[in-house]
């Protein structure tokens, strides 16, 4: 299913270009992942340029994303990039079931990966042997989910709407 | 060798060779942990910084030109207040005249001098792996920021660099559960290690044995022993004292004397003498490692002339028992 009739590589007017509009989100992200309390709000970024096709995008923002996340984080530098190889390896999975303009698609899709952040984080931290406080992981799973797929739509709306590149 | 084999080989161990092997050099080495600080902890702050900027400069001028509600009255009481701590101001410059002039008749080595910065608190949990209690403020290792450097303000200690960027740092505040700090009583000069317990939990005092005198409402002040922190700053403030029953050490709590969250100016810290007390802290595994605070209590009392700083503003709590916050 095409979500826009748009030709892929042609700028409509009102359009900004790729690595402003990533510029833009990056900003509002960091801001929301401040005033949330630490939720993580980079990734339906990454979500949204896989679900557009953009891989080379979505491959420089993933080494952004890990050294924003890794940098601003108190664990040692790799859980981050755990966590984007599962978020992958999931969309792979998750695509072989669903197409990714399905809303189930990033119902489930957003679940899993809230799942699976509080996984990799919580073994990082026992792995690390840090004495902090970890999320209790149902109310932080359930904030999570939520946060992903309102950030998701929200980025996907505003994309379609300036940035437009790839499959949208 | 089979095709699915290959596969497996190449899209799953071979990846995860790559990734333990990245992972263990990292740990060994702490480069991509100082490139990820130097990066992605300067990129949020450039980020951050603006905002907060604007926050700042909205409140400053709410409070300096619009909202003027007790303004006289308060001014009055400041100015009695001044003349109060002026003369107490007159009375302990002789003392610490005198003291100067002790040490240097029993010519003590001189005391380490540090060099404050002032800055501004743009962060708090900014992601989901700032796990520990930390804040970003806007100095860096390009302002003469060191892993360890102590932060304080003018009520007390706060943390100390946890990880140093360019531009921002990272601070480890005293209430997280790595932090511990070596401190003294204000009265009896008892030596202790004060241990965070998590946000809003009292802090832990260790160490303090079961005869030594310790009461609630006594300050905690930094001994200087570790080399992290400056000899008599106040950390906290003892809020509970249990006698030990078969324990060597008594049980007591104290709570910080500011709150650690809500400052927005904070001083850092730098010894002007090279001094390094511990390796570089860039991680939360090598907080408790490498924190230049022993662990262990320190062995001897410190001298009895040790110089006491004056009490900060806060009233002493009442000497009642406190709901207390531990965790098992």
């Amino acid at each position: 299913m095409r979500l826009s009739s748009t030709p892929y590589g042609q700028r409509r007017p009102g359009q900004f270009p790729a690595p402003l509009w990533w510029a833009g989100y990056l900003i509002v992200a960091v801001w929301a992942q401040e005033l949330s309390g630490g939720l993580d709000f980079l990734s339906p970024g990454l979500l949204v340029c896989m679900q557009t096709g953009q891989w080379w995008t979505a491959a420089w923002m993933t080494v952004l994303w890990v050294l924003v996340q890794e940098g601003i984080g108190n664990l040692l530098f790799g859980v981050v990039i755990l966590f984007y190889a599962g978020m992958f390896a999931f969309f792979m999975l998750t695509r072989w079931l669903l197409e990714p303009e399905n809303p189930l698609f990033i119902l489930f899709f957003s679940l899993v990966l809230a799942l699976w952040g509080w996984v990799a984080l919580n073994g990082a931290v026992r792995f690390q042997e840090i004495p902090a406080q970890v999320h209790a992981p149902w109310p932080w799973i359930a904030k999570q989910w939520l946060a992903y797929v309102v950030f998701w739509a929200g980025a996907l709306a505003a994309y379609r709407r300036w940035g437009g590149h790839g499959r949208v | 060798m089979s095709t699915r084999f290959k596969y497996l080989l190449l899209f799953f161990f071979l990846p995860l060779f790559l990734y333990f092997s990245m992972y263990t050099w990292n740990w060994k080495t702490g480069y991509l942990d100082r490139l990820a600080a130097m990066t992605g902890l300067d990129v949020a702050g450039w980020i951050m910084a603006p905002g907060r900027w604007l926050q700042n400069n909205v409140d400053e001028f709410w409070s300096r030109y619009v909202y003027l509600v007790g303004v006289r009255q308060e001014n009055e009481d400041l100015t009695l207040r001044v003349r109060d701590l002026e003369m107490e101001l007159a009375r302990i410059s002789e003392k610490a005249k005198s003291a100067d002039r002790m040490t240097s008749l029993l010519r003590f080595s001189p005391e380490a001098s540090w060099e404050k910065r002032g800055g501004r608190v743009i962060g708090q949990r900014l992601g989901p792996n700032a796990i520990l209690e930390t804040i970003l403020i806007d100095l860096g290792s390009a302002h003469g920021i060191h892993a360890n450097d102590p932060v304080i303000s003018p009520r007390g200690v706060v943390g100390r660099i946890a990880k140093p960027g360019l531009h921002f740092s990272s601070v480890l505040l005293l209430s997280d559960a790595t932090s511990r700090i070596p401190v003294i009583t204000s009265d009896g000069r008892v030596p202790a290690i004060v241990q965070g317990q998590g946000p809003g939990a009292f802090l832990e005092v260790k160490f303090i044995p079961r005869n030594d005198p310790v009461s609630p409402g006594e300050l905690l002040l930094s001994s200087g022993q570790g080399g992290v922190f400056p000899k008599g700053i106040p950390v906290a403030r003892v809020v509970e004292v249990t006698p030990a029953d078969v324990s060597l050490f008594q049980k007591v709590y104290a709570e910080p004397l500011l709150a650690l969250r809500y400052y927005e100016e904070l001083l850092v810290l730098s010894r002007t003498d090279g001094f390094d007390p511990a390796g570089p802290v860039v991680n939360a595994t090598g907080v408790g490692d490498a924190s230049g605070n022993s662990t262990t209590a320190p062995a001897e009392k410190p001298a009895e002339n040790a110089s006491t700083p004056a009490a900060p503003e806060a009233q002493p709590p009442k000497a009642t028992r406190h709901p207390v916050r531990k965790r098992s």
